[in-house]
Order: C-alpha cells, then structure tokens, then sequence
C-alpha cells in the first residue's frame, strides 16, 4: 500500500451520510486538525454531524488533516484536501469550521487550508474561498487565530450552527458579499468576527483593548449556553468507523459543567454552569446507542463523572443495560473523594488493570492554592481501597509549576507514591490471598495558565526551570521501590502557554512555523522545537512575552472581548484567594458568586444551602461571601 | 449451540480496511443480527469467531470464509438471512453452512491452498512480455527468493514447491491477467505479492505495487484420504 491504514480516507462508515445534491442548499465542511482516528474519538463531531444533517438542506462534510505519508502522496499528485462523504474538495464547501481542541493543532489549520488551496490569511481570500469558521474550547481565547479565522462560535455548539446556516442560506439566496454575511452572523449571540475589531497597543507593548470598527458588532461576544439537555438534540446513531480509533465505543455525555471551581482548569470555569442530562433519558440513550451500533463498550462523558447528582442509581441501571448487550461499561474520570467502591468494585468484575487518581499537587497547601478539595486521607483512603478491592497498579495525575509551588511539594509528590507503597505491603500483611506485583505510576504534566482561569495572570515556568524539577523528582522517585514516573516534555508547554492566552500578534509566528514545516506538534515524532524558536525569532515574537510574564491585574487581556459566563472580577478574587491559600466551596454548597447567573439559572442542588439574600447577591452579579472548607 | 462455516467476498472500497477491522465488522454485524456468539470460557472471554486465513490489506476477494459459533441453533440459511442486511457494501454474503458443534479441525487449520486472480494495469507491451515469459518461469526447477527471517536476516529460498499451479489468462484488453493456485496456511504458505516480485524480476520488469490489482478467488482443503484438494465450502469438519 502506497500509504498507512488507507481506510481512514475511504468513508461508508455505518450511519456516515450521504445527501442528494439536489436538495443541499449549504455545504458545511466540519475540519478536525488531526488525524480520522483522534477526530473520530470527539464527541462533539458526532454531534454536530447529528444536528447539522438532520437539516435537510445542509449536507455536513468531514475533513481530517491526512497523515504525513498519505500529505505527501497528495501534494505529488495535486490532489486538493477532500471529505470523507463524497471525496469533495474543501475549497467547494460554503463554510468551513475548524474545531479548537488544544493550542498544539493549530498549525495543521494552516495546512489543511494550505492542502485545500485556500489562502491561510481572511484578508488574502476571495468572494470564491469558502467562509472560514471555528469552534471549541479554544476559541475562548480566539486572538492568536484572528487572522485566519473568518468568525467564531463561542460556546454550546448546537443552537449556534443552527442559527448560523439558516442565516447562511437565506444570505446566500439573496445573494450578497462575504462581508455582508459576516455582518449578519454578528448579530447572533455567541459569534466574534474577529475583523471588526482592531487591537490597540500602548508604548509599553501591552494591549490596550480593541477598537470596534462596524458599529453593528457587540462589545463584547457573550458564550452560548444550552440550557436543556434533555431537549438538545443527541447522536443515536453514531458513526461507526471501520479502523481502530481511539476511543471506539459507545458514548453518552451525562452532563456539561462541574461546580468544582480548580482555579487551573479552563473547562470548570468556561463550561458553567452545570446541566445534567436526566438519568431516565441518559439510559434510554445508552440503551439505543448500544443497539444502533453494537458496541461491546460503552462509556460516559463529563468533567466529573461522579458528581452526577444520581450517580449510583444511574450505573446500576447502566449496568443492566448493558449486561442485557454483552457490553462493559466504563468510567473515566472518576474523583477519588466521592465514589463508591462497590460500584467500582461492581463494574470491572473481571479485568482489575489499573485505577487513576489525580491529586494533582503533591501537599495540602498547594492543594489549596488550587482549589482541588482532596486531602491526603482521601488519596490514602481511595488507595487501600482499591488495593484491597484488588487492584495492582495505581496512576497518580500531577502537575507542576503551578503557582505558588516549591520544592517541598514536589517532595510531597513522592511521599504520596512512598506512602501508596506502603498501605500496599500493610494491606498484604492482614490480607494473605493478596499477592502479586504492584505498581504505582506517578505521571506529571506541565502546568499551562490558560485564559478565563484564576491563573489566566500567573507565569509560566521556564523549559529549564520544567526540566530541573523534573530530574529533582525523578531523582525522588527512584529511591522508592515499584513506582514508575512519566512525564510530559517541556518544549511543547511552553508553545501551548504562548497560544492558550497569546494575542493578535502571535499569528504571524504561527503562521511562519507553518511555512517552515511545522504541523502535528502534538505529536512528538513531528514536533520541531527548533523550527518553532526560528519563527518566533524571525517575527520577532518573544515565547517569554506571552508564556514567563507575571502580567498585572489591571492588564487588559486579548480575550476580554469574551464574556465566557464568570467574570473578570471573580476570577481576581479567586487568584487572591490562591495567593493566601485559601479554598473556595463547591458551588453546590452554596453560590459563590462566580456570574454565570447573569446568563443563566443555576440548577437547584438538592441538599444546597437555601439562603434567599445571598442568591439575591449572586443574581445580580455582586460577590457573595463564600466560605472556607 | 451452532458452528457454522460463511462464505463471503470483500469487493470495491472495503478491500482497504485491515484484517482485524473486518473481524470488528463481522462482530458487530452478527450482534445486530440478533446472533448471540459463543465466547471461551476464561479470565478473559472472547468470542469463538475467526477467518480462515487472513487477507493482506488492499487486495480483494471472491473467496473468503468466516468461522462462528453461536449459543442458539438456527439452520445455516437463516443465520446468513439475518446477517444478509447487516453488512457493509463490498461485502457480500454468498454461502453459509452448518458445521458439526465438536470437530477436530478448525477451518483455519483446514486451508491448504489459495488461488488468486492477479492483473497488471502497466503499460501493454510489459504486459505482453510477461505474459510470454511466464511457461519459461513456471517451469523451472527451482525459484529461489531472497526473504528476511524472523532475525531479519536475509535468507534464500525456494518457492517453486509452493506454486501449484501459474499461468497467464487471455483476456480481451484491459490489462494483463495471471492466474495461479499457491500453497496457504501453516504447513507451508507463499505471498501471492512475493511470487509476482520474483517474476517480474525475472522478467526485468520492475515492480510497482499500485500498478498490480490483487484478488483471492478460493481457499481449498484436502478432504481426509483425498489425493485432490477441494473448495473450502465443502469442508465439513
């Protein structure tokens, strides 16, 4: 075969569709920047796929960034990017969405445009060129791909495409300019055209804040929100790939949202409120899905699992369900201070493999700099647990560099691993029939300050900074029988730090790494630091600018444009808050204040504080006292 | 209980998607089916279903065979019934047969020979060529191969006791068309891909993968005190 797993590109998947053209008014090419079998592994492509060809004038496209060997293959042959449903080329589609799942994919944006024939830039396209669109986590911050970029979708996916094809297809009946529809999505709540605003820089190199240049577009882009997810439309019937992608199972998303408030992650804080999908239809889902494709695994989706507000009633069903399909059930994402083992203990019956935790920081102290609300009891807990539950290796999730953070927490790290060892051998001891290997893995990632986070001003540590602490734990870790340690490489986090909060300015780097070969930098057999550090230097953009700066808190950031539901000034408090160490509740306990209440109403946590003054407070918007736990 | 033996092809597009892919189909396509596979009975359970010998990725056939056990014990026609719509284009379901439940044999330990259907889509007048020099090739005594081992060293052999049978077909137009019937399974087994490496080079014609299409046309055993092998479809156990 001339290149690798060549049915990637060959469609006919099970439930893939196939539209008459007659009856297509809008065609919509959906762009993961990676590969079929990471793209394929997205829920959200399955969704969308779902909503947008159940209109029957639209006929909704896939595109994958081909592999290197089929790239290569191509470009030979001139052969343009082309979906998978009707091997047309992207450059025919009216509208071409890219989704932003992580910083490291989007320089192979630059090369599925390129690979298509498109020019990479808004101002260098055509009436011709299709209007470029994008969506995803990352738009949160859209600046760094403001250029390539035609319009944005922040936010929910489903109610926002809707509104943008019918807006697309009338426009496109009564006939106008790319410029006169790019007016007329503007006016849709949750949608930033990036090209009417212009930054301003002061003297000092900090932006300044954007000046509006078509008086019709909203001051600032408000993220959409699906507020019922029992009505919002969901894929029963999946597409079923023929190769083996990443995740191949059934899926059911459970609910959007957690209500942890971890000052590190960008989901909990974007993805507000909480919206759980109720048990009766959750079931009804997996039970359909499970028939439809015949999956022998099925899994459930959410930030955290275990937070469902039913959750044990709702496995035990799941269980039944799929017993009755011969399939096994899965749960990922699981938080240790809040599951109970019988069920775990239930679920994987048969093959005990391995358990993730994720205390992410090695001591209490930095534990409470980032509001993640485990102590080491619970950690100690879960372990002997699951070791007397039979389990014989553990996963422990860190990460390093956050805030605050010394060497005493990354001594914390080990002792963690040293004391899981421990329990290990007591656990023996009283337990004869408990034998065999036992393995703890420490894994490590780098932390990345990410926009509309509590950390959106904090510094980066710098690559060699990465590295010491790195071999400083490492060197912790050997001394300590049984425990294995992996981690992420450093080179990669700084250009994630650059793109998750760069600005407008950042572009033209990007788009000179692309020049220079770069694509795929997720993956580390593509990755080419060097290249990137030549683009960065020959457009004069400094990494350590965007990544390594302390930025002050009056600063006016790039994605201030972006009302993502919590506001600016909570997430200063929070920031404070870190400084001195001090937890915030679970909002499920009680409102704290963080402003999604502005756009929406909060679901109604059973067990919660009824306090009618301080939801007053919350509604509108003030900060209410929250305690410390 | 029911073991049953299917016969099936893997035509047009689908021939792209891997050996273990096609299994995954065949699994799922017999659970929408409504046919309940019969899984070992061990730490980690899987079904009792397999091919009779894997097809390289690419090439396509006319004759392939799934062997499947079931917990229920309906009769062979319904079983292919019910699968019949279950499956993806390309892959078309021509016979199906009842096998008794304890047998000594499986099918895959069955096949001995596979014939396949193989045409070069070069130019004509190399295609000519070859067609005339394929009696001078298919009667020599020996044809030595050079193959890398299991160690990855380079190692010489002899293919010629694996060819049964090779010959150039007469076609009208459209390309040059071999037909050949070569040893297949575990007691001795030669790549059609190998074959035609080695012919071309004794041709002196340079061998081009995408310029060759590949297709298996029939898997064979042979019967017990049989002197003559027969189509696998007639393997009975």
């Amino acid at each position: 075969m001339q290149v690798a797993k060549p049915a990637v590109y060959m469609g006919g998947e099970l439930y893939s569709c196939e539209k008459e053209e007659e009856n297509t008014e809008l065609n919509f090419g959906f762009c993961f920047p990676d590969t079929y079998e990471i793209g394929m592994s997205y829920l959200g492509l399955q969704i969308i796929y779902h909503v947008l060809n159940g209109q029957e004038n639209v006929f909704f496209q896939r595109f994958f960034a081909p592999g290197t060997d089929m790239e290569a293959l191509m470009r030979e042959k001139g052969l343009p990017l082309f979906s998978i449903e009707k091997k047309q080329p992207a450059s025919e589609m009216d509208i071409l969405g890219f989704t932003l799942q992580y910083e490291l994919s989007f320089t192979n944006i630059l090369n599925m445009l390129d690979l298509a024939g498109i020019p990479l830039r808004s101002r260098d396209r055509s009436e011709r060129d299709p209007v470029i669109a994008a969506g995803g986590n990352c738009s949160f911050n859209p600046e760094p791909l403001a250029d390539i970029i035609d319009f944005f979708m922040i936010g929910d996916g489903e109610d926002i495409l809707r509104e943008v094809t019918e807006t697309a297809i009338r426009h496109k009946k009564e006939g106008g300019t790319k410029l006169g529809l790019l007016k007329k999505l503007s006016q849709i709540e949750g949608v930033y055209v990036p090209a009417f605003y212009r930054p301003q820089y002061g003297e000092d190199g900090l932006l300044a804040g954007y000046e509006k240049l078509y008086d019709g577009a909203p001051d600032r882009v408000v993220k959409r929100i699906v507020s019922d997810m029992d009505t919002v439309p969901y894929p029963l019937k999946p597409i079923v790939p023929f190769v083996d992608v990443v995740h191949d199972r059934s899926v059911i998303e459970l609910f959007r949202g957690c209500t942890r408030g971890c000052r590190f992650c960008q989901a909990g804080m974007i993805c507000r409120p909480v919206r759980e999908r109720s048990r009766g239809k959750v079931v009804e889902y997996a039970e359909k899905q499970l028939d439809s494709t015949c999956y022998d695994e099925m899994s459930l989706l959410s930030l955290s699992t275990s937070d469902y507000s039913e959750i044990e009633p709702l496995v035990s069903d799941l269980m039944k369900s799929c017993r009755a399909r011969e399939a096994g059930l899965s749960l990922p994402s699981l938080r240790l201070d809040s599951f109970s083992y019988e069920i775990l203990d239930e679920i994987q019956k048969y093959r005990k493999t391995g358990l993730t935790f994720a205390p992410e920081a090695g001591t209490q102290r930095l534990r409470n700099i980032i509001n993640k609300s485990i102590t080491d009891e619970h950690i100690d807990n879960a372990a002997e647990q699951a070791i007397r539950l039979g389990y014989n290796h553990i996963k422990l999730y860190f990460m390093i560099g956050l805030p605050g953070e010394t060497d005493e927490d990354l001594d914390g790290i080990a002792e963690i691993a040293g004391r899981i060892n421990q329990i290990y051998r007591s656990v023996c001891r009283s337990m004869p029939e408990r034998k065999g290997r036992f393995q703890v893995t420490v894994s490590v990632s780098n932390f990345v300050p990410k926009a509309h986070t509590p950390f959106q001003w904090a510094a980066q540590d710098t690559p060699e900074e990465f590295n010491r602490k790195h071999y400083y734990l490492k060197d912790r870790l050997r001394k300590i029988k049984g425990v294995s340690y992996q981690y992420h490489g450093t080179q990669t986090s700084l250009l994630e730090a650059v793109f998750a909060r760069g600005d407008r300015r950042v572009c033209d780097a990007m788009v000179r790494a692309f020049e220079l070969g770069c694509k795929f930098d997720g993956w580390t057999e593509h990755f080419d630091y060097a290249k990137w550090m030549q683009a960065f230097e020959e457009t004069g953009i400094s990494p350590e600018f965007y990544a390594q700066r302390l930025r002050g808190t009056e600063e006016f950031l790039p994605w201030d444009l972006i009302d993502c539901g919590v506001t600016k000034d909570y997430l200063l408090k929070e920031y404070r808050r870190a400084a001195e160490a001090v937890t915030t509740r679970d909002c499920r306990e009680g409102c704290t204040g963080c402003g999604i209440r502005r756009l929406i109403q909060c679901p109604d946590y059973s067990g919660r504080r009824k306090d009618p003054q301080s939801e007053k407070a919350a509604d509108s918007g003030r900060e209410t006292e929250s305690t410390q736990r | 209980m029911g073991r049953y033996l299917l016969k099936f092809t893997k035509e047009g597009n689908i021939k792209y998607i891997s050996h273990l892919d096609l299994l995954r189909v065949f699994q799922r396509a017999l659970k929408r089916a409504g046919i309940r596979l019969r899984y070992s009975q061990g730490y980690n359970p899987h079904a009792k279903i397999g091919f009779a010998h894997p097809l390289s990725l690419g090439y396509e056939s006319t004759g392939e065979y799934l062997e499947f056990e079931t917990t229920d014990h309906a009769g062979a026609d319904s079983q292919m019934k019910a699968l019949t719509g279950c499956m993806p284009g390309g892959i078309r379901l021509l016979a199906c047969r009842s096998l008794p439940e304890t047998s000594k044999t499986s099918v895959a330990a069955a096949v001995t020979h596979a014939s396949y259907v193989i045409r070069f889509h070069g130019d004509e007048k190399t295609g000519a060529l070859m067609e005339e020099k394929s009696p001078e090739y298919i009667h020599k005594e020996e044809i030595i191969c050079r193959k890398l081992n299991k160690k990855k060293q380079e190692v010489q052999t002899d293919i010629r006791p694996l060819i049964l049978s090779f010959s150039a077909v007469k076609t009208n137009g459209s390309g040059s068309v071999f037909s050949m019937t070569l040893r297949t399974g575990s007691a001795g087994n030669l790549n059609p891909e190998m074959l035609i490496r080695s012919f071309c080079e004794f041709c002196g014609v340079e061998y081009v993968r995408h310029q060759w299409d590949y297709r298996r046309t029939e898997m064979y055993f042979l019967p017990e005190r049989a002197r003559q092998i027969r189509p696998l479809e007639e393997f009975s156990g």
